[in-house]
């Protein structure tokens, strides 16, 4: 028993010294949450996808300021399966067109419930924000960062209505809101 | 592999089932043991990669994420399979992302991702890559123990052995069974024979009904036995048929065994005596060729004096161990003397008169067998100790002498071999060619004497003469030595036949033939001329002394007594010529004729003297022969 104490200990101590260094920087926040973003586009299905087929790409539209800078250019092209990525920074909701991941800036916070009014008329629009309370408000992903480490929150019953699917291995890993999926 | 051919059909059978079930068993475990294992090692490696590759489905979003908690409890789940020790996930960078110790107790080690699966006996290691739209975001480790999979095999297999044995002992019961459905009725069988062999009682039946190749067996036995009952019991009538008849032929085949030995028995004392005859032929045969030897050696003797040796070799030869001497008469007949002696107890007397023998006395051979108890001759009544036997020599019907045999019974060959007749038999056959042999060579001695002397005076003829004086000049020659001639006549010799007649005259001559025979050496030679003329040669005489000699002879002469009649014969005298070699002549004619011309000029000087030979005549005739 003894042993295994200690060896949890050595694991976790060697997990915090990892998440210490992964976050030193505040650059590497932004690094990694533009990972994450590409990653959710890897778990979730559009259920209507002909304009995506047509066109054979992803766009992944950026709202606001952008906190990526560089970084989030590195995913341009990158492939999801068969689409490739396409960053699209856009000034206002009105830009949307054409986007199938929206990144909602925190300089956006003041405006999200007017944002939201926008949104809930569309579907096929995967929203992802680090705006606190963004998912509680309708958003479908929220980006935390909890002890050094980012985590995710997911509204299901937004993701329903914006028509998307989402793995259940991402519903594993995140802190789920707004019901089951089984649920309607 | 002999001796296993010895065994009883039953063990044979039960011990090759024992050696074919043992291999088969021994084969099929061990196949089925390896393949099992083989088999159960590739199922638990395909088994622990399909673990890992849903482990890794089911971790990619976590690695992705960054989740190590979900990673954990993903890893977590593998509790329920209890055979896996160690999973590990590794993130993209080759980082440990989160781990999984099924016994925290075990200690294991794992240096870092192995690059590929791995299997030995006791764990299994699988690496899965986890792929996630065609990226690599990391690996999943899993590492199982194979305990469980052992223990599961072990368990098979001593299932299976325990299955195989028993399945090896029914079959085992049913070969002893088969063996005993076999050898059962087959030792009845040899059982059986064995008494039928024994006791001969062929109503034994073998009592076996099955229907198989024993079965068969059984009834051809049965059906054989059978057989064998009648045959016996005709055989028995024939057998006893069959004594009689040999009975009968014993008997017969006995008398003629007796009458057979009786004629062998005949046979061998003829074939004995046949043996006898042989060897007596043989010594016969023997004694034969020695006779008929002897006669040759006789034959090519000169005189009787030659035959000596001959006749004591042969009579020693020829009687073995005997003694002897063989005597003729001499000239007299007044003795008989020894010519030859032998053997180791020969005769001491050298010569008897004709009395002292009774075979001579008798004129036939007389034998003495026992010297104890018989005539004895006079002649050996002094050293005779055994049977001899004297054999008058008779030839031409003249008895010659007598051939006196002592024979030595100790040393005889055989005495049954050579009986006494037989010796008797020989002696007398030998004496026969003996006398003959000596009789022809006394005749042949006296037809010589006869041939070169003058029967009147005993002196040698002129042809004597002739050639006496022809080899003695030879040899003068050759030695340069002298010879000396001397011929001489009887004075007035007519007178004395006319006074006293021929036969006086004769006596005359033979007279003076005596006295020359006294007068002349050894070497010298006296000869009858013709009539009343002598010629002596005198070898190796000199000059002076062939005039002593002439002149001793003339005075000799006229000393000579004769008497005849009881009247005095008076008057004797003789003439000489003297010549000599080489100087009164070389040839016989010239010394002939010299000495013959001085005896003339003797005669012409008055007679009673003698006269020497003309010195220049024969010098003359040597010049001329020189020349």
């Amino acid at each position: 028993m003894m042993r295994s104490k200690i060896h949890l200990v050595v694991i976790i101590g060697i997990l915090v010294f990892a998440s210490v260094r992964l976050f030193a920087a505040e650059s590497s926040e932004y690094e990694l949450k533009a990972a994450f973003i590409f990653n959710f586009a890897k778990f979730v299905e559009w259920v209507n996808r002909s304009d995506i087929d047509q066109i054979n790409s992803l766009p992944l539209c950026l709202l606001g300021e952008d906190p990526f800078g560089v970084v989030i250019d590195k995913l341009e092209g990158k492939k999801v399966y068969e689409y490739a990525i396409h960053i699209k920074r856009i000034a206002s909701i009105n830009d949307h067109s054409g986007c199938r991941i929206l990144f909602i800036s925190q300089s956006e916070t003041d405006k999200l419930p007017k944002l939201f009014d926008v949104l809930n008329q569309k579907k096929g629009i995967l929203t992802i924000s680090d705006i606190k309370g963004f998912a509680n408000g309708g958003g479908v992903i929220e980006l935390v960062l909890n002890e050094n480490r980012i985590r995710f929150i997911v509204n299901i019953a937004a993701a329903k209505k914006a028509d998307l699917y989402l793995s259940s291995k991402i519903l594993r890993l995140a802190n789920v809101v707004g019901g089951d999926w089984g649920e309607n | 592999m002999r001796r296993f051919r010895d065994y009883p059909i039953s063990k044979k059978l039960i011990t090759t089932f024992c050696v074919i079930a043992a291999i088969t068993l021994l084969v099929s475990i061990t196949t089925l043991a390896f393949t099992s294992w083989i088999n159960e090692r590739n199922r638990a490696l395909t088994e622990l990669k399909t673990t890992a590759e849903l482990i890794g489905a089911n971790s990619n979003a976590s690695l992705i994420f960054r989740d190590p908690l979900a990673a954990r409890e993903t890893l977590a789940t593998l509790r329920t399979l209890n055979y896996i020790v160690f999973a590990a996930l590794y993130d993209s960078n080759g980082n440990e992302f989160a781990r999984y110790i099924r016994d925290k107790d075990a200690e294991y080690i794992f240096g870092g991702i192995p690059k590929e699966d791995r299997i030995d006996d006791q764990f299994v290691t699988v690496v899965q890559p986890i792929i996630l739209d065609d990226v690599e975001i990391g690996n999943v480790i899993l590492r199982a123990t194979l305990q469980q999979r052992w223990d599961l095999l072990k368990y098979n297999m001593g299932t299976t052995a325990g299955l195989l044995v028993l399945a090896f002992t029914i079959a085992m019961l049913f070969a002893i069974a088969l063996g005993r459905s076999i050898t059962v009725p087959l030792t009845r069988l040899s059982e059986i024979m064995k008494r039928v062999s024994l006791d001969h009682d062929y109503s034994i039946r073998t009592n076996i009904n099955q229907k198989d190749e024993v079965g068969v067996l059984a009834s051809g036995i049965d059906e054989m036995l059978a057989q064998a009952g009648e045959r016996d019991t005709a055989l028995e009538k024939h057998r006893k048929e069959l004594e009689e008849v040999v009975t009968h032929r014993t008997e017969a085949l006995q008398a003629a065994n007796e009458k057979l030995v009786e004629e062998l028995s005949i046979r061998e004392e003829a074939e004995k005596d046949l043996k006898h005859a042989h060897s007596e032929l043989e010594l016969h045969h023997y004694e034969f060729s020695l006779l008929s030897e002897m006669n040759d050696r006789l034959q090519v003797c000169h005189s009787i004096e030659e035959t000596s040796p001959v006749v004591a070799h042969y009579m020693r030869k020829l009687f073995n161990g005997s003694s002897g001497g063989l005597y003729i008469f001499n000239s007299s007949r007044s003795l008989v003397e020894p010519i030859a002696l032998w053997g180791e107890s020969k005769p001491e007397v050298d010569m008897f008169k004709q009395d002292d023998c009774w075979a001579l006395r008798q004129g036939h051979a007389h034998f003495v067998n026992d010297s104890d108890d018989d005539l004895i001759c006079a002649h050996c009544e002094q050293d005779i100790t055994g049977p001899y036997v004297c054999i008058p020599m008779i030839a031409y019907g003249d008895v010659m002498g007598v051939l006196h045999l002592r024979i030595n019974t100790g040393t005889q060959l055989s005495p049954d071999l050579k009986s006494m007749e037989g010796i008797y038999q020989l002696a007398i056959t030998t004496s026969e060619h003996l006398s003959l042999a000596l009789a022809n060579l006394q005749l042949r001695e006296v037809l010589q004497m006869q041939s070169v002397r003058d029967p009147l005076t005993g002196l040698y003829n002129r042809r004597y003469m002739q050639e006496s004086l022809e080899r003695e000049i030879a040899r003068c020659l050759r030695n340069k030595t002298m010879l000396g001639v001397i011929m001489l006549d009887i004075d007035f010799f007519k007178k004395f036949n006319d006074t006293y007649g021929h036969d006086v005259g004769d006596l005359v001559l033979n007279e003076l033939g005596n006295f020359l025979k006294q007068m002349i050496r050894g070497e010298d030679v006296a000869c009858r001329f013709g009539g009343e003329e002598f010629i002596l040669i005198l070898p190796g005489i000199d000059d002076a002394n062939i005039k002593l000699r002439a002149e001793e002879i003339r005075k000799g002469v006229k000393d000579i007594q004769i008497t005849n009649k009881g009247q005095k014969i008076t008057g004797l005298a003789i003439s000489l010529g003297v010549a000599l070699y080489p100087q009164h002549g070389t040839t016989v004619d010239s010394l002939v004729i010299a000495a013959d011309t001085a005896l003339y000029e003797a005669k012409r000087k008055g007679r009673d003297q003698y006269v020497m030979a003309v010195q220049e005549h024969s010098s003359n005739e040597k010049t001329i022969q020189s020349v």
